[in-house]
């Protein structure tokens, strides 16, 4: 082997392959678009064979980049997303006004990924951590809203102008951008590890989209293309989560804030976030149970899941932290594929509206079992990969004797059941619309990642301990405590876990229910125009689906509920109002105005200077 | 290497295009590409910070210019966005060739004078040459408006000339400099001409509440009026700003905070102002205001350097911003947001050239913008302002909104709430793009070459002889 594969050669070959997409698409469409599919995958592959040289570090030009143990695990998921959705793109190549841009872009986002998971330093990361804002900044508007976009870029701009402000107060005080030497100085300094977490924090809270920062991801998750929307929610929305990860477990926040008031087993600065966690949950969870379009739907549940996310890494015990990540990874799994299941939907039906859906089980068969699967996951039901981060969560979240958070979590649990199995209806159940009797199932191309997600969501339900192993290296590495694992069984404060033994019984269950419904007779099948309708012509067939206004009683209960939307609506209505007064009172057409604000201004100088 | 060349040659070159009216055209290109060729050359074979003595009087007793590396930054600047601007607006010279020689003298006067009495008579003949080159614009009460707004300004800057003059006995700015050193005024004493000056410099430098013909002047402005107030007036004038505060502006304390206020309530202000903005040029225009702000606030807190960077930022960004919207809305009849949807569609490369100036300009990383806004931010934490930093990083989330407002817009048609297709594309025509197009783009490669070199070790450029430079010779004569 000439060229020895690193860090480096990945991140340029990942660019070098984006302008070749950006090239090829203008050439050919289609295999402009398979650059993307080639591009994800081969760069999987080289990310899972530095395996072994984790601690190495890696330059290029003048960007350092170590690959840590934390910065593998997320690299891994990242690509993994990548590679399955980008199958989609190959179809949606018609259906763009850009798409070489689109392509290129799509690809730009993996990389800032990449680079800012590896970068060695808080430039580096900055770097790429833009690059993701503004390549997807730009793919955003190619959807259905360009307005999404601008809210994009707000929250991520608040975000990583925050970041940006913590990365050069740190430099300020300690002389470095070196994330792990900066980071271990910074927990000596309780000042210093405060502006960093916070200020990081609200970069990855952003991210992450927990609540108050939340809005941006109904938005852009649900305008953007469908091909893209997934890559947000799976992807790289989890970049926030490696945000977090930094200040809370890798700073560690528990030295630095050890002085701090302690409540509940965590300093007071993380219980905050704790707590910001748990109203993303209620918040999320509600949200999502109203939504009527797929895509935002989906969007706040993942809302919800950020908020379980941002709680397990703020605990910074063993548990909570494996719970996290385990979350992580399941929640891009699951989310990916619930996207995907969007997308192919939306491939052959051409909405993503709910209530214009239904009975699409008897069309597109595997998409109703890849959406089912990964709604089994996000609900957090064995035997699926969610379960086993939510155990996790909860076990932490009980031992630390956090009540209204375990509540909160408990509430966003429950409250998932509803919001999964409300496009489970509208979507797939009941009965057919007549507009989609000709609609066929999904292509193969699609199906393969689709399959490929819920295999993975399945085998890491039975078999949790191949992540958690990976999982408790990297909480050795940080210097924290890891898991522990008895074979197949995962060791909890409270009790252990045998995933495996679960998907036993649960697969017994399974098979004894599916016999009870072979030996019952079959129903018969009612087509959703087939009745009684005291001749009344009927415009709107969807009103006849049995998931129609589904949770309409439900809904009532806080429809008057304050909508967050709002404040930052006010906000801007005021920056306008003062803009539209400074525009108006010192930029008069009429001299003498000026003149006079010239006058008080020059007085107030000579008052203040002679102060 | 005599700079006096630089505004003997654009004065010479008016005379001659009174004469030979025919040819003025031909007259001003060759004295723009003159100018900017010989400044690149004086920057090449510059030694040393000097005085040069105009007539033989030896300094502080005639005029004399200052050749220093901060001098030299500002007569590369101002030439060089000159020489651009004139390359893209050609065809709208028409009648104002010799208007424009002139304006061209006078900045580089600016830039380089070292003498008071000497800035105030190019600033006044700057003035005069944008009075009449804003008719252009057939907004004749604005320009009355302008005219009004500057005689003031002009006023009072003489004023506080004179008063310095009456303190000290010279005009000379490095020898009253040395005089303030060895006399030791009182900060106190110094407040009424600072007041002056700086309130005369900001009506020019277009700070909140001292600029109020901006509006006017410039929201109908063409693609050669515009970007040539945003960006060579204002930079000339800001340098000015940044000679005067780093010599003889001895502030006590209440003034050097009351001057950060004005200064930092424009910054504020002129982005919320952008913000509320629904036309290009006024959104650049209040921009523009804005940064004149953030450049002051760092000149006031002693932090040439990053000064400079943001300056130069936004001069080059502004440049091409500018000289784009001005060039769309000439052709297509508005610079409505709205009205513009998916207009680069069609012309890519004008798109390409604009979103790599405007991602600059809210300072993302790969661009200048990075490394200008990096260097604020770290130099005023440094000087222990932690405040400040806060303040420059919120309103630049401001400033990303009304950018990226517009890139969205910009590129991509269709209505909110469908996905963008060809058929919903609305025909532009623009005449004449090629030409904008190649400059925007060549700009658009530096910005981005200038934003990816310096962050190789931005630890290291940020502390680099490169920057040190700049202020090291800065007023060592």
């Amino acid at each position: 082997m000439g060229i020895s594969i690193g860090v480096g050669t990945i991140i340029v070959g990942l660019l070098i392959s984006a302008v070749l997409a950006y090239v090829l698409t203008k050439i050919n469409k289609t295999t402009g678009a398979w650059v993307t599919v080639l591009a994800p995958f081969l760069a999987l592959a080289a990310v899972f064979l530095l395996r072994d040289s984790i601690g190495t570090t890696y330059s290029l030009f003048f960007l350092e980049f170590e690959l840590t143990e934390y910065g593998w695990f997320f690299s891994m998921i990242m690509l993994l997303v990548f590679a399955c959705v980008s199958f989609f793109n190959v179809y949606w190549m018609k259906k763009m006004v850009h798409p070489a841009a689109y392509n290129m872009l799509y690809l730009l986002a993996l990389t800032g990924t990449l680079g800012a998971f590896m970068a060695k330093d808080f430039i580096g990361l900055f770097i790429f951590w833009e690059m993701i804002v503004w390549s997807s900044m730009f793919i955003i508007p190619f959807g259905k809203s360009r307005k999404a976009s601008v809210v994009y870029y707000a929250f991520s701009a608040l975000g990583s102008l925050a970041m940006l402000y913590g990365i050069f107060y740190l430099y300020n005080a300690f002389g470095s951008f070196n994330i792990q030497e900066v980071l271990k100085l910074a927990a000596t300094d309780t000042t210093a590890a405060l502006v960093a977490f916070i200020t990081i924090g609200i970069a990855g809270m952003v991210k992450l989209g927990v609540f108050p920062f939340h809005l941006w991801l109904p938005r852009a998750h649900g305008n953007a293309p469908d091909t893209f929307s997934p890559i947000l929610s799976g992807g790289l929305v989890k970049a926030g989560g490696f945000a977090v990860f930094l200040i809370a477990v890798v700073m560690p926040s528990y030295e630095a804030f050890a002085t701090q008031l302690q409540f509940m087993g965590v300093s007071i600065t993380s219980y905050i976030f704790i707590l910001f966690g748990a109203v993303s949950i209620v918040v999320g969870t509600l949200m999502a149970i109203k939504q009527d379009d797929f895509k935002k739907l989906i969007a706040y549940s993942s809302v919800a899941n950020a908020g379980y996310i941002i709680i397990g890494l703020a605990m910074t015990d063993a548990l909570s932290v494996g719970g996290a990540f385990m979350h992580i990874f399941a929640h891009a799994l699951a989310s990916a594929a619930a996207f995907l299941a969007v997308a192919a939907v939306s491939h052959r039906t051409g909405t993503t509206k709910m209530s214009e859906l239904g009975g699409l089980i008897h069309r597109m068969p595997l998409t109703y079992l890849v959406y089912l699967i990964a709604i089994i996951s996000m609900a957090g039901i064995p035997p699926m990969a969610g379960f086993i981060s939510k155990w996790m969560l909860f076990q932490s979240m009980i031992d630390n004797g956090m009540v209204f958070v375990a509540t909160a979590a408990f509430f966003g649990s429950i409250g998932s059941f509803l919001y999964v199995f409300r496009p489970l209806s509208a979507v797939f159940l009941g009965q057919l619309s007549p507009k989609h009797y000709k609609v066929k199932k999904a292509p193969v191309l699609m199906m393969i990642p689709m399959i490929i997600l819920s295999g993975l969501t399945v085998l890491f339900g039975i078999f949790p301990n191949i992540v958690l192993r990976i999982v408790s290296r990297i909480q050795t590495s940080v210097g924290m405590e890891g898991l522990q694992f008895d074979g197949t069984k995962i060791i909890g404060s409270n009790g252990s876990l045998d995933p495996t033994l679960i998907v036993v019984i649960f697969g017994i269950g399974f098979m004894i229910a599916l016999v009870i419904f072979l030996l019952h007779p079959k129903s018969r099948k009612v087509e959703l125009m087939d009745t009684y309708t005291a001749s009344e012509f009927i415009y709107t067939p969807e009103l006849l689906h049995y998931s129609h206004s589904f949770y309409a009683p439900f809904e009532r209960l806080y429809k008057n509920a304050p909508d967050t939307s709002k404040w930052y609506k006010a906000i801007l209505k005021k920056v306008s109002e003062i803009g539209g007064f400074v525009s108006y009172a010192f930029f008069s057409s009429k001299p003498r105005i000026v003149v006079f604000w010239i006058v008080i201004a020059m007085v107030a100088l000579l008052w203040g200077g002679s102060v | 290497m005599n700079p006096a060349l630089l505004i003997a040659a654009p004065l010479l070159a008016a005379f001659i295009a009174v004469i030979f009216k025919k040819i003025d055209k031909v007259v001003l290109g060759v004295v723009a590409v003159g100018n900017i060729a010989y400044s690149i050359v004086m920057a090449v074979l510059f030694t040393g910070a000097t005085q040069i003595a105009i007539g033989g009087f030896a300094p502080p007793f005639g005029i004399s210019l200052v050749l220093d590396s901060y001098s030299l930054i500002g007569i590369l600047l101002v030439n060089v966005a000159f020489g651009l601007i004139l390359l893209m607006g050609t065809k709208l010279v028409g009648r104002y060739g010799i208007v424009l020689a002139v304006s061209l003298a006078a900045l580089n006067g600016i830039v380089l004078t070292g003498d008071l009495f000497n800035l105030f008579v190019f600033i006044e003949v700057a003035a005069i040459s944008a009075y009449i080159m804003t008719t252009m614009n057939k907004q004749l009460k604005h320009t009355f408006n302008y005219l009004i707004l500057g005689t003031l300004a002009s006023g009072l800057l003489l004023f506080g000339i004179a008063v310095l003059y009456n303190m000290f006995g010279s005009l000379n700015i490095i020898d009253i400099a040395s005089k303030l050193a060895i006399s030791g005024v009182s900060a106190g004493a110094m407040v009424l001409p600072i007041v002056f000056i700086f309130a005369g410099l900001s009506v020019e430098a277009k700070l909140i509440p001292f600029g109020g013909w901006v509006r006017g002047v410039l929201k109908k402005s063409n693609s050669l009026v515009g970007p040539l107030l945003v960006t060579g007036y204002a930079a000339a004038i800001l340098l000015v700003f940044g000679r005067l505060t780093s010599t003889i502006f001895i502030m006590s304390d209440g003034l050097k905070i009351a001057l950060t206020v004005v200064a930092v309530a424009t910054l504020v202000l002129a982005e919320f102002t952008a913000f509320s903005k629904k036309n290009l040029r006024e959104v650049l225009l209040f921009s523009s205001i804005a940064q004149s702000g953030l450049v002051v606030a760092l000149f006031l807190n002693g932090l040439t350097v990053a000064a400079i960077l943001v300056l130069v930022n936004n001069v080059v960004s502004k440049l091409v911003l500018f000289a784009l919207s001005a060039k769309i809305a000439d052709d297509t009849g508005t610079d409505k947001i709205s009205e513009l949807k998916g207009v680069f569609t069609k012309y890519r490369v004008l798109g390409v050239g604009f979103t790599i100036a405007a991602m600059s300009l809210i300072g993302l990383p790969m661009f200048f913008g990075f490394v200008a806004k990096a260097q604020a931010v770290m130099s005023l934490f440094e000087s222990g302002n932690l405040w400040l930093p806060a303040v420059i990083l919120l309103v630049s989330v401001i400033e990303g909104i009304y950018i990226i407002r517009i890139l969205t817009t910009l590129w991509n048609s269709g209505k909110e709430g469908q996905v963008p297709s060809k058929d919903a594309q609305k025909e532009y025509k623009l005449n004449g793009f090629v030409k904008v197009s190649i400059v925007a783009l060549v700009i658009g490669v530096l910005i981005v070459a200038a934003g990816i070199l310096p962050i190789t070790n931005i630890k290291e450029f940020l502390s680099s002889d490169f920057l040190s430079f700049i202020t090291r010779s800065m007023g060592g004569v």
